[in-house]
């Protein structure tokens, strides 16, 4: 039988991770690109205004010479509309003539666009500065640079920005997933809930709707419509089990009590005897018909709903106790090794049948003298039930046909029984989610049927 | 009918037979007006259970399969309302999951068609001593020079004490509580092993005749009788 999980891993839980992790991923990288992207588009317009402004002071130097520049500079140094923009006109050996930078930094000569820490006169800060430094004609050098103050601050807006959107992005999207894993869990959980209660006997159990029409009102629409089928089959299947049996059992129990009534009217030998023997032949009739049928029914899991926890140790002790005087009789040696408290959750009645069954074919089998040994020990989640005797054994060719129904084998043709022990057994333990293993051994037979340990 | 006329039944009994199918029904009133019972028999569960509800009854054997209401629902109410007259379930579902449902129901025993009348009636009589509250106190159990010790849990013979296993002592025990009825085979599956179904080969006979061993030795007067066909009875 299966286990119902509450717990443990969820395939769901995990692709929501996943999902929230690959989103997270590309947001970021999305913003990465913006971030990068714009603060080089910012840092290239600058550059560029530079530029121009730097073209332009060459060409007034060229044009009105030095006193023209110096002018223009001191103008431009104290415009308010400038703040940001930054000069320094020095001379050949590097001393400031004009401009709003306290000193000549040192920088490359070439033109080139450079950013470096750098003390404004005119506010007095040491700020950072991105500028464009040359040699005019004539030796002199000038700098133009705009004070990236504010360009800094809008990075780090952006930054900020990016990172509000990545963390939020992370809480909503866990609140979000949690939410969504959790309805899907529960409904999921609904359903399993369903097929677990159904698979142990509870026929009319269905999966609750809520009516929203969604794919899993769906789903559990055709789960409810295969569990109806399923519970009409059952039903008509044990409607047919039952009247099979009263339309048998009713004549025979007839055919019984008029033999019995003959019987009591006292007739001479050779009647009594030839009823005696019908009688016995009734019974017979009926012992296999009751063994056909309740493999029939265990077949149908219709005892399903009779599984309880029980001391598997105790149904086997029983079972060894009930035999042992039988298995001395014929001077077999019946040697048993049961760890005691063993639980498993199954059905007594046909729990201690099967034992009983597998008891009787090994005293059937085994000869005078032989040995014949039963255990029940735990080994992890499992205990394993073995039966062990010195007959003549079933062969692997033989094996599944012996578990079959009706499937009599060779040895079983001289002894009474229709071979419905082992079918039975094989039943039983299907029942209980379980199978008979049959152990490779040199000689007689040795059969295993592991047993999950009842846990909670 | 009857097969030893000289077996001491439990006083008249008062029987309500609830069964559709008319030869058995007839079987069962012919054969237990014969025992010296008096049996009233209804055919229908509707019947029945008004019959069950209100009749003064000390045993009801209720057929399971019925028209109209089912011998499960009718046990189910009387129980529900809190009649507890002792019921013996005879039914034509034989399986061991029908039997442990009708027991769960409330049935005090179960007897599957077809049936052994000998059974019968001694399930019914043993089903109808088990409802007498005094049998259930006593201490001691004694037949003739045997007496069982329940609380001490040993068995003595006159002077002879006898060892026996626990498994022994529960089979005397029961054995000693039913004296003077018969005890088939199954009964002794069902009380003292629980077994509601029937072991292929018939381990009880080899249990008993070791009991016995212990129980009658040579020149005492044999306590463990065998019902041919029938089972065992303790002599009372």
């Amino acid at each position: 039988m299966t286990l119902f999980h509450h717990r443990g891993k969820s395939a769901i839980r995990r692709l929501f991770a996943l999902h929230i992790i690959a989103s997270l991923l590309a947001s970021a990288m999305v913003l990465g690109v913006v971030y990068i992207g714009t603060m080089r588009l910012l840092e290239n317009q600058t550059a560029q205004a530079v530029d121009a402004e730097l073209n332009g002071l060459v060409r007034d130097y060229i044009e009105g010479g030095q006193f023209a520049l110096r002018t223009d500079i001191a103008d431009r140094s104290t415009s308010r509309a400038n703040a940001d923009s930054l000069y320094l006109y020095a001379t050949a050996d590097a001393h400031p003539i004009a401009g709003n930078l306290s000193r000549w930094p040192d920088v490359p000569m070439d033109g080139s666009w450079q950013t470096i820490h750098l003390m404004r006169t005119d506010i007095d800060k040491n700020v950072l500065v991105g500028l464009r430094a040359i040699t005019l004609p004539g030796g002199a050098r000038l700098i133009v640079g705009r004070d990236l103050r504010s360009q800094r601050e809008f990075r780090d807006i952006l930054k900020y920005a990016s990172w509000a959107l990545l963390a939020s992005f992370l809480v909503f999207g866990s609140l979000g997933g949690l939410f969504v894993t959790r309805s899907i869990l529960k409904r999921v959980g609904e359903i399993q809930q369903a097929a677990t209660e159904t698979a142990r006997g509870d026929l009319s159990r269905r999966v609750p709707l809520r009516g929203s029409g969604d794919e899993f009102d769906r789903l559990a629409e055709s789960l409810n419509d295969m569990l109806s089928k399923n519970e009409t089959l059952v039903t008509e299947l044990q409607m047919v089990t039952d009247s099979l049996s009263h339309d048998l059992r009713t004549p025979l129990a007839r055919l019984r009590n008029t033999l019995e009534t003959i019987l009591t009217r006292q007739p001479d030998g050779d009647t009594t005897e030839a009823i005696s023997n019908a009688l016995s032949e009734a019974d017979y009739v009926h012992q296999v018909f009751t063994d056909l049928l309740d493999i029939a029914r265990v077949d149908a899991n219709l005892a399903q709903s009779q599984i309880e926890p029980l001391d598997l140790s105790q149904i086997v002790s029983d079972a060894i106790e009930l035999y042992t005087p039988l298995a001395e009789d014929k001077e077999q040696s019946l040697k048993a090794d049961i760890t005691p408290f063993i639980k498993i959750e199954g059905h007594k009645q046909f729990l201690a049948r099967a034992v009983s069954n597998l008891l009787d074919n090994a005293v059937k089998f085994t000869p005078p003298g032989g040995e014949i040994s039963i255990s029940l020990t735990p080994a992890g989640n499992t205990a394993l039930l073995t039966i062990s005797d010195t007959g003549p054994g079933i062969s692997a060719d033989d094996w599944p046909k012996a578990l079959q129904r009706m499937g009599r084998l060779e040895r079983e043709r001289t002894s009474p029984g229709a071979g419905l022990g082992l079918s039975l057994v094989a039943k039983v333990a299907a029942l209980h989610g379980t199978q008979l293993v049959r152990q490779e051994t040199g000689e007689g037979l040795t059969i295993t049927i592991p047993f999950e340990l009842y846990s909670g | 009918m009857v097969s030893c006329p000289d077996t001491p039944y439990i006083s008249l009994m008062r029987i309500l037979i609830i069964e559709d199918d008319t030869s058995t029904a007839r079987f069962l009133e012919k054969g237990l007006g014969e025992a010296g019972h008096a049996t009233t028999w209804v055919e229908t569960g509707v019947e029945g259970l008004t019959h069950a509800l209100d009749g003064p009854y000390d045993v009801i054997i209720l057929d399971r399969m019925l028209p109209e209401l089912d011998g499960i629902s009718i046990l189910k109410t009387m129980r529900s309302n809190k009649v507890q007259t002792p019921v013996l379930l005879l039914s034509a579902l034989g399986q061991t999951d029908h039997r442990v449902e009708g027991l769960r129901a409330g049935a005090d025993d179960y007897l599957t068609k077809p049936f052994v009348f000998s059974e019968l009636l001694a399930r019914l009589e043993a089903i109808l001593r088990r409802s007498m509250p005094s049998s259930s106190d006593e201490t001691t159990l004694t037949v003739q020079d045997l007496t069982l010790d329940l609380m001490a849990r040993t068995a003595t013979r006159g002077t002879r004490k006898i060892d026996l296993q626990p498994r022994e002592f529960q089979i005397l025990e029961y054995l000693m509580r039913t004296a003077g009825r018969i005890v088939t085979r199954t009964m002794l599956l069902e009380n003292v092993w629980d077994y509601h179904f029937d072991p292929q080969t018939n381990v009880i006979d080899v249990h008993i005749s070791r009991l016995r061993k212990k129980i009658d030795q040579p020149g005492e007067t044999p306590l463990i009788q065998t019902v041919r066909g029938a089972g065992y009875r303790m002599v009372k």
